[in-house]
């Protein structure tokens, strides 16, 4: 573009020139053209313009990403009051801080002392005279506050341009929470320091002050004598400057918000006049959780943006999440939040969880009622908890000492990480049962409506519930956690819990059936699918016999045991109860409720594995669906309907979409499970099979991506085996379902030798552990079968095809693909043997199932024309003259055709 | 892609970082979703927890992203020119979705135009007007680049990344001065088209037609 060359070359050489040589230099380059040359000049003027554009680092003033809404200077009147300025008795030194109430400055005082002091000046157009009045009727409580963990207010007044000023003693140091985590303060040290600020506030509060907007720009930290020393600064200013919250007071006209809604307490959000102590109590539990999480209990980009009903709302309504909870789901800043907390991130969590959420969430509870009725009893407890007494936000009775228990004993309890949170459930869920019929009591008589029914009821809840934690605690207790192997006494617990179940819940039923149902699970988490069978089983007749048939409850266990029914391998079972199920709790419940969610994503497991995709596919999508609109996206059903999804995508081949579910899964499981969760795993494992499916299907059109592919599957498959060996244990079916895989791979690579040793092992231990017709079993004899094939071992492997033929005769439903595979290697054995009748039955059986599933366009249909061929031309060998020579030239030509397609 | 392993990203960006350093196109295309998705990220993280009168420049945001994706190897300027690139075009994004989605009500119109004008830095989150001119900016610098790729690679780096004029000099390969030459103007480029309304719509200035 011949003018921008133009325009260029002119510019660059004037710009260079001092300023008086421009114009001349200009006129003589523009020629006539004084559009160019006003263009020109324009441009070189704002090029000199020191305010436009500059970037984000040559500038102090240039500030970015930056969510200060109250801080907004271009729509205020300006300050005129700056450095050199004189206030009254003051002069201003220097700008120290500056935020939606105006500016602070350093200043100097000349009479009646000369001192340094920090002047604050409101530059929000509000009554001067009315703030100041608030003031001075709050001044002589002001006056009286004496704490080395408070900032003194000396003084208040009016600025000549009439805007109301307040001075206080000048304190050094950063907001706490910039403090704590420059200085990688650990949890207890932010501990301790909190506990300063609580005890300046109670001070305040004893001489009648409220704080009113505690916040960490509030409490300013130095280090003093090598210990941190909190300052609480700003009382009395709010409740002078601040009047009742309103959709006025809260924005500016230019809809800035003004004050700082994080902090504020749902009374105060409210708009309440009726603000006391425990108002401060609030704001100081929100500044704890934030000490502890590094964030606020509500997040402060979408308070920010909410409308002023809405942030109202949310005060007052929505519950946050409790630290460790927080915490759990910040994987993506836990890292760097706990870094500077000096700890583990794992560690972090746990910390966290228990009375650390208990104090915090006592702290921030909606009604004041409830809370801590002063900063001291907040501080107190924060002091129980540091010296490892029970604080007294814990909930009470017996739950408590229960968690305590289970944390003394954490090694062996903790040990087979499943286990453990199938019991702990067990236990939360029972005495959550507990608390609530506490509460069922206490509402009872408190309303003393006189009916002696409700209170029976309420009774009777309760005993039950006692008596459920009664027995855990002995069923816990006695475990001996050092005597036995880790997984032995999780087991020795179990056994005992099962053991004893009969008489101590005869005469409650209900308990019984959770506790069975719990015990149940936690046999399935082990992989004792026949001692989870019997108690899923029990679990159910029991709901049955009180609840009756169509109780929620009822479908809840039936779809339980309809779950176990898949790992254990009764297919037909699992199918009849679940649809079944599915079908009853969209008619009973709707088609959005818990019950009928939790039947679709069973039954859309089922299909997935018995490889019925259109099934899989559709039911898979459905949940995905729904899970993602009730539960959003990283809610542990909806992760769980995603992987049976891209497990139905990788059957159908779709591998491309299949890869993206999976790692869509990782990516949610890595921020909230551990890399080694049982389902954790089985997504990373199901991600190394997609990787070896989609090699092989590739394998002769696309070599590189082959060989990508067969690496994936290698490295992640064995990292699979190796963390599952090590979470679960060797016999977990979960680990055979590994080792198999690895074998399969091996195989591929040609690493024969390995692929038998994990084949043979994994069928081994299958056997024993899942039987001889377990889908798992099966698939573990076929595939050895398959490897003694190619490797010319036919006899041998005719031993185990023939056994994983007859199980998947029993156990495979009728056209799966898997049985298909043992037939088709089973043949290919027995022509090597000379069985050639044997062998044409099966493979022309395994093709009929071929075509029927994948089509007859399929490749694997196309390899099957070669095994034909192959077929007829050993038979025809053996016995000419009788047309076999004539179909292996047909089944060649097939197998030619399917090659070029 | 190994499941699980947090370090993943890493080690995707180092490789990528290094392939396009060596010239390989596809790998400096696909590093810009990975330093997109850390700077939102990052930024998001910022905007949940910063309060009032705490900044971040966009400079500690890029700095910290290619900590995170690339971990503390000193790799020289030349080499990381392709993570700025791609870290400035991430700023840009994700101040424009944010800036999309706050000023639609006041797109285009004089007051937005005068907001443009006295941007001295990326657009305040909070300010609906600000973001209506960093729309209007970033319009005018797409149009510069369609007749100065040059000048607007300058701008991209400077204003978005937060590169010093050495740095981008580094950067690009070319000398402090020819940066210097470049991003003056640049700045004047961009402040007389849109004080002079050459790039609205409806101006019919050569400038606006000559896409």
């Amino acid at each position: 573009m011949p003018e921008h060359a133009d325009l260029r070359r002119i510019f660059d050489l004037v710009i260079d020139l001092p300023a008086a040589e421009r114009p001349a230099a200009l006129a003589r380059e523009c020629g006539g053209d004084d559009a160019l040359r006003r263009r020109l000049e324009a441009m070189l003027a704002a090029a000199d313009d020191d305010r436009f554009l500059v970037s984000p680092t040559s500038s102090p003033a240039a500030q970015t990403i930056r969510t200060s809404a109250a801080d907004n200077a271009t729509l205020s009147a300006p300050m005129r009051e700056g450095p050199g300025s004189r206030i009254g008795p003051y002069k201003l030194l220097q700008l120290i801080g500056e935020g939606g109430f105006g500016s602070v400055f350093m200043a100097e005082q000349e009479r009646p002392v000369q001192r340094r002091v920090a002047l604050k000046i409101i530059k929000l157009g509000m009554d001067t005279r009315q703030v100041i009045a608030r003031f001075e009727a709050e001044r002589q409580a002001l006056a009286l506050m004496d704490h080395p963990n408070i900032a003194r207010v000396l003084d208040a007044g009016s600025t000549d341009a009439g805007r109301p000023y307040f001075v206080m003693e000048l304190c050094k140091g950063d907001p706490i929470t910039d403090y704590c985590d420059r200085n990688n303060l650990a949890i207890r040290d932010r501990l301790e320091l909190f506990v300063q600020v609580c005890q300046a506030v109670q001070h305040a509060h004893l001489k009648g002050v409220i704080h009113r907007d505690l916040k960490p720009s509030n409490i300013l930290v130095a280090t003093h004598d090598g210990r941190p020393h909190a300052k609480v600064i700003d009382f009395g200013i709010a409740k002078a400057t601040a009047s009742r919250l309103t959709e006025k007071t809260l924005f500016t006209e230019h809809r800035q918000l003004i004050g700082t809604p994080e902090y504020m307490s749902p009374e105060q959000a409210e708009g309440s006049l009726d603000i006391d102590m425990r108002t401060d109590v609030y704001s100081l539990g929100v500044l704890l959780y934030e000490l502890l999480t590094g964030s606020t209990p509500f997040d402060s980009a979408a308070l920010r943006s909410a409308a002023f009903g809405e942030i109202q709302r949310i005060i007052r309504e929505v519950e946050p999440p409790k630290p460790s909870t927080r915490l759990s789901r910040a994987a993506d800043t836990i890292a760097s939040v706990a870094a500077r907390r000096g700890i583990e991130p794992k560690r972090l969590g746990t910390i966290a969880r228990g009375e650390l959420d208990w104090i915090v969430m006592k702290a921030l509870e909606k009604d004041r009622a409830r809370r801590y009725d002063s900063a001291q009893g907040l501080a107190s407890d924060i002091g129980r908890y540091l010296f490892n007494e029970a604080v007294l936000a814990a909930p009470p009775g017996r739950v408590y000492r229960l968690r305590k228990f289970v944390r003394r004993h954490r090694g062996p309890v903790v040990g087979s990480a499943l286990v453990a949170a199938a019991l702990v459930l067990g236990v939360i869920g029972t005495t959550a049962g507990l608390v609530d019929a506490r509460r069922q009591k206490q509402a009872a008589e408190h309303a003393r409506t006189g009916e002696a029914q409700q209170r029976a009821l309420a009774e009777t809840r309760l005993a039950e519930a006692e008596a459920t934690v009664a027995f855990l605690d002995e069923m816990l207790g006695a475990a001996n956690p050092q005597a036995q192997g880790r997984d032995v006494t999780v087991r020795a617990v179990l056994d005992k819990a099962a053991l004893g179940m009969p008489d101590r819940f005869k005469d409650r039923p209900l308990v019984a059936a959770r506790l069975h149902g719990t015990i149940g699970k936690t046999y399935s988490g082990l992989g004792d699918y026949p001692q989870a069978t019997t108690h899923l089983r029990e679990a159910l007749a029991l709901c049955e016999r009180v609840l009756g048939a169509d109780h929620r409850e009822t479908w809840r266990a039936r779809t339980a045991l309809g779950t176990l029914l898949i790992l254990s391998g009764s297919h037909d079972e699992s199918e009849r109860i679940l649809k079944s199920a599915v079908e009853a709790c969209e008619r009973l419940f709707g088609a959005d409720d818990d019950a009928t969610a939790a039947a679709r994503d069973a039954l859309a497991n089922l299909y997935a594995l018995q490889i019925r995709t259109d099934d899989a596919i559709g039911l898979a999508r459905e949940q995905v669906r729904a899970r993602v609109k009730s539960l959003g996206k990283e809610h542990d059903d909806t992760v769980n309907a995603l992987n049976v999804l891209g497990v139905s995508l990788m059957d159908t081949e779709q591998f491309d979409e299949a890869e993206r579910t999976f790692t869509e899964v990782l990516a949610v499981l890595q921020r909230t499970r551990p890399a080694t969760h049982p389902f954790t795993l089985t997504v990373r494992a199901n991600l190394g099979l997609l990787h070896y499916q989609a090699a092989m299907a590739g394998k002769t059109t696309d070599p590189a991506d082959y060989a990508r592919r067969i690496e994936l599957a290698r490295t992640i498959n064995e990292a699979t085996l190796r963390d599952r060996t090590i979470a679960l244990g060797e016999e977990h079916p979960d680990t055979l379902t590994s080792m198999g895989n690895l074998g399969i791979v091996y195989k591929e690579l040609g690493r024969t030798q390995e692929a038998d040793a994990l084949n043979r092992k994994s069928v081994e231990i299958s056997v024993k552990v899942l039987g001889e017709n377990h889908p798992d079993t099966i698939t573990g004899l076929a595939n050895l079968g398959n490897s003694l094939r190619t490797q010319k071992k036919y006899a041998e492997a005719v031993h185990y095809l023939d056994r994983a033929l007859k199980g998947a005769r029993i156990s495979h439903p009728p056209n799966h693909p898997g049985t298909a595979f043992i037939l088709g290697w089973y043949s290919g054995c027995l022509r090597e043997l000379g069985r050639y009748q044997d062998a044409e039955d099966y493979l022309l059986e395994a093709r009929g199932i071929i075509t029927r599933v994948m089509g007859e366009d399929h490749p694997i249909a196309g390899q099957m024309a070669l095994q034909f061929q192959m077929l007829y031309e050993a038979w025809a060998k053996a016995e000419p003259d009788q047309g076999y020579d004539a179909k292996a030239a047909l089944w060649k030509a097939k197998f030619d055709t399917a090659k070029k397609q | 892609m190994p499941p699980g392993d947090a370090a993943t990203p890493t080690t995707d960006a180092t490789r990528l970082l290094d392939a396009a350093a060596q010239g390989d196109r596809r790998a400096a295309d696909q590093l810009l979703p990975l330093v997109y998705d850390q700077l939102r990220r990052l930024a998001h993280d910022q905007l949940a927890r910063e309060r009032p009168g705490h900044t971040l420049s966009a400079t500690a945001l890029v700095h910290e992203a290619y900590l995170r994706l690339a971990g503390p190897r000193d790799l020289p300027w030349a080499g990381r020119a392709h993570f700025y690139a791609a870290a400035a075009e991430s700023i840009r994004r994700i101040v424009i979705d944010h800036a999309r989605a706050r000023a639609a009500h006041i797109r285009g119109g004089p007051d937005a135009r005068r907001a443009a004008l006295d941007l001295a830095s990326l657009p305040d989150p909070a300010s609906d007007l600000q973001a209506a001119g960093f729309l209007i900016l970033d319009d005018a610098i797409a149009r510069l680049e369609s007749a100065d790729p040059d000048a607007a690679r300058v701008v991209r780096l400077r204003f978005f990344a937060g590169l010093t004029i050495e740095q981008t000099a580094a950067a690009l390969g070319v000398s402090g001065p020819t940066v210097k030459r470049h991003w003056a103007f640049a700045r004047g480029w961009l402040k007389e088209a849109i004080a002079s309304g050459r790039l609205d719509p409806d101006a019919g200035a050569p400038d606006a037609r000559a896409r």
